[in-house]
């Protein structure tokens, strides 16, 4: 057939057609699928561990407001120190503690929606 | 039926992931090679494609086919590992005074089997964009609209990457055809 006769995107068609190639690794469906076990196996291990820290971080945020508030009853020195300026020290560091483990958990959740970009 | 085994995977079932590795492995690869042009690391950006579409499959709503959702990954890891090993896919460039000579005896006096040589060798040698393009729209028969969801190229873009892969294409066709057929004829 002349090429006159038909329209160019009929001849690539035609051409590219041919261009049709087959993965020629025949274990690759085998790596994926190892890749993939391995993946399941790191996600089960992460949301574990993700659930035991918001755990642990949640029983230590209530028990640094319990014990902030249970120094303020306390209206003798401690180890020679004014009880005063403990729970002030006390407080002061318990804040500290608290923002830099919600300022992480902003950060990983932004991280985990960033992973999670690719959609359709 | 991708719906059913996607459905099946979400529900903790991994294995039928294989379906999808089966239907699609093939032309992902097709895909990756027209980017990065060497087997070893089409088959590694596959991979990855395939095991992040696996990781992210719960974010695949369903608004456009699967396959388009595979193959923007396929994409995008391609172009990323041409960036992470600084490849430098030397692409042909065809030269001012090369006249396009008639491409029909091309078809007319080859097998099936040179022919697919002679066009997979012309791919390799093109630049990233314009095989890709020719491959997706021609092979793929995916739509302008299609591509651009794929590749986050515009309508006008791929036109003008449509337009100059084939002319880039048949120039070297006929190029290596020309040279080969002095050869034997020598």
């Amino acid at each position: 057939m002349n090429e006159n006769n038909r329209s160019e995107d009929d001849f690539f068609r035609d051409l590219l057609s041919k261009s049709k190639l087959d993965l020629p690794f025949s274990d690759f469906e085998e790596n994926v699928m190892g890749q993939i076990e391995k993946e399941v196996l790191h996600q089960h291990d992460f949301s574990r561990e993700f659930r035991l820290s918001r755990f642990f971080f949640i029983m230590g945020s209530l028990f640094g407001i319990i014990l902030s508030v249970l120094l303020t009853q306390i209206h003798e020195p401690i180890f020679g120190i004014n009880s005063m300026n403990l729970t002030l020290l006390f407080e002061v560091i318990f804040a500290s503690v608290l923002f830099t483990q919600i300022d992480t958990l902003i950060k990983f959740r932004k991280w985990m929606s960033a992973k999670g970009e690719d959609q359709d | 039926m991708d719906e059913l085994y996607i459905r099946k995977v979400l529900n903790g079932d991994s294995d039928a992931f294989r379906y999808l590795i089966r239907n699609y492995k093939d032309i992902a690869y097709s895909l990756a090679i027209s980017v990065v042009k060497d087997e070893y690391l089409a088959q590694d950006v596959v991979q990855i494609a395939f095991v992040k579409a696996f990781t992210k499959l719960s974010t695949f709503k369903g608004k456009s086919k699967f396959s388009t959702w595979l193959y923007r990954i396929v994409i995008n890891e391609a172009f990323n590992a041409i960036r992470k090993r600084k490849y430098e896919v030397v692409s042909f460039e065809g030269s001012p005074a090369f006249t396009t000579p008639d491409i029909d005896s091309f078809s007319l006096e080859m097998d099936a089997e040179e022919q697919r040589y002679y066009i997979n060798e012309a791919l390799k040698m093109m630049s990233a964009k314009e095989s890709l393009a020719l491959r997706l729209f021609y092979l793929e028969e995916n739509s302008i609209d299609e591509i651009s969801g794929m590749t986050g190229w515009t309508a006008s873009n791929i036109k003008v990457i449509l337009h100059r892969g084939r002319i880039t294409m048949k120039e070297i066709l006929m190029k290596q055809y020309d040279t080969d057929k002095k050869i034997l004829q020598s």
